[in-house]
């Protein structure tokens, strides 16, 4: 397939997948992280790499866009706490996002990594369970921000930082590993 | 079985099923970077 029509295809899966999310919070969000992942293996199943060389620019673009369609939609969840938690966790990566394209530092990237998405998935889950959930208070909302940072602070230190291959890394050792 | 306790049924499948996807989005991906970690793949 043409550089063009891999790329058209990615950007729609990016573009439209995230819209999900306005309907069903969770589920959508999870669609959301699977299309930010399917970009590397459309790529390589179709064997066409237009992303090649920008490929960390057109990924945080679209990172930020889903992400920001969560905060949206946080917002009409009707909790003071989780909105102040979320905007703040939003802000740290956007900030960090921009920082890090400016300055090309990568510790930028460690400094401000994306546990807005793990804990949004945590309070939509939460919700989805239980649609009158709010935070109880502080000591609740920083429980479950020790509890899910560390996954992501690993993820962000393997993917963006030492920039390994994560997808190549999957697919050779679970997805085909008699290869 | 009447629809009340089918209803509770689902509902305890559904609940399941959000706290095992949420608990593997979350964990999985740090998981593989560890994984990658020790195995010098990274």
């Amino acid at each position: 397939m043409s550089d063009e029509a891999v790329l058209a295809l990615v950007v729609a899966v990016r573009a439209l997948v995230p819209l999900l999310i306005f309907r069903w919070n969770l589920a959508g969000a999870f669609l959301a992280i699977a299309a930010d992942g399917s970009d590397a293996v459309i790529q390589d199943v179709l064997g066409a790499e237009p992303l090649r060389g920008w490929y960390h620019e057109f990924d945080k673009v679209f990172d930020t866009y889903y992400l920001g369609i969560a905060l949206w939609v946080a917002r009409s969840w009707g909790d003071r706490l989780a909105w102040t938690v979320l905007v703040s966790l939003f802000a740290l990566r956007a900030a960090g996002v921009v920082v890090f394209e400016l300055t090309g530092a990568r510790a930028v990237i460690l400094a401000a990594p994306n546990i807005f998405e793990n804990y949004y998935l945590v309070l939509a889950g939460l919700r989805s369970m239980d649609s009158g959930y709010r935070l109880s208070g502080w000591r609740e909302a920083l429980v479950w921000l020790v509890l899910v940072s560390p996954p992501k602070l690993l993820q962000e230190y393997v993917m963006h930082y030492r920039e390994a291959q994560t997808w190549r890394f999957v697919r050779d050792e679970i997805v085909t590993p008699w290869d | 079985m009447e629809a009340r306790a089918l209803r509770a049924r689902f509902e305890r499948v559904r609940r399941v099923v959000v706290v095992a996807g949420v608990g593997a989005v979350i964990l999985v991906p740090g998981a593989v970077a560890l994984w990658m970690l020790l195995a010098g793949r990274a």
